[in-house]
């Protein structure tokens, strides 16, 4: 059982690694070429996809973590 | 959030055939109720919420969940199924002016997103009516340009106060280029474009503030800690109901 746990933990952290992230650690943004651009209201988004047929992607997050701002 | 999914190229490239949205999860009543109509667990709204709607906004075109993952098992899958449900829908030519500015609920809560997300913010800034809408005007057409698409948040305000918070700001309307501090309770002007200024102007902006750097990857456990240290907190519009963070932190 922990060589399972271990063989786990193991694998996560050698793919986190393999994208340059340790634990804990955001994407680093600089590397993105792309990236998503999003409505920051649901009326707005709504409203644009009224007028242009086109269907919605919703997400939602918190922009805070333990009461801190500046990171999901 | 899953970033893994949402930074993904392809999800990247099949996202332009959509509107996408991403809410901050307690910030606005009517958003509230809104998510919770779309996904809860045992009644109770998440810290997190993903889902694919029909354009009506109301039928769930893939299952609903905490995260990206809950849909789909990688990332590819996402943006096969997303390119797929596009041509269902077929939406024709769409002009800049149809989709407007993809705004942020207020610059408060903009410039913390765009610390989250490492990006700049455009302010509109302008007291009246009209000089507002001569700005969005110009600037809704290079917002959904190949070059400037995704590369910027939105904001607007007709209230000078709302950029007391941004360091080099003036109080003169026009277009304000914002990179957010790293806690996004404050953040440094990069570029204010005048009303004056025309869409070349504008454009030419918009283009080298893009090559700015707002920041890279962040270690969330050295920001908490930071913040924690200098007092910085956030407070949200509305009670947050997840509480499995900090159950699990109690656990430890």
């Amino acid at each position: 059982m922990r060589l399972i746990y271990l063989l786990a933990v193991l694998l996560i952290s050698a793919s986190l690694l393999a994208q340059g992230r340790g634990p804990g650690v955001t994407v680093d943004w600089r590397r993105v070429e792309q990236r998503v651009a999003w409505f920051g209201t649901w009326d707005r988004a709504k409203a644009a996809a009224k007028r242009t047929n086109r269907p919605i992607l919703v997400v939602s997050a918190a922009p805070h973590c333990n009461k801190v701002p500046g990171v999901w | 959030m899953d970033r893994s999914y949402l930074s993904d190229p392809e999800v990247v490239a099949a996202s332009r055939k959509f509107i996408c949205v991403r809410l901050a999860s307690y910030e606005d009543a009517g958003e509230v109720d809104f998510l919770q109509s779309v996904f809860t667990m045992r009644g109770v709204l998440q810290n997190t919420v993903f889902c694919i709607l029909a354009p009506d906004g109301k039928k769930k075109l893939v299952n609903a969940g905490r995260a990206p993952g809950w849909a789909f098992g990688v990332a590819e899958d996402m943006a096969l199924e997303m390119n797929e449900i596009a041509v269902d829908y077929k939406p024709g030519k769409t002009r800049p002016v149809d989709l407007g500015l993809p705004y942020l609920k207020s610059v408060r809560l903009a410039m913390n997103v765009a610390a989250c997300d490492s990006q700049r913010l455009a302010i509109v800034y302008a007291p009246d009516l009209e000089t507002r809408a001569a700005l969005e005007a110009k600037l809704v057409e290079l917002a959904w340009s190949k070059e400037i698409i995704g590369r910027f948040l939105f904001a607007m305000t007709k209230d000078v106060s709302d950029l007391a918070k941004v360091d080099g700001a003036s109080g003169e309307p026009g277009i304000l280029v914002v990179v957010p501090g790293a806690y996004g309770v404050q953040g440094k002007q990069l570029v204010h474009v005048p009303v004056r200024a025309d869409a070349k102007t504008l454009r030419a902006a918009l283009r080298e503030a893009a090559e700015s750097d707002a920041g890279g990857a962040k270690d969330s456990q050295r920001h908490i800690r930071r913040a924690r240290q200098k007092g910085i907190r956030w407070r949200t519009a509305t009670p947050v109901t997840d509480n499995s963070g900090r159950q699990r932190r109690r656990r430890r």
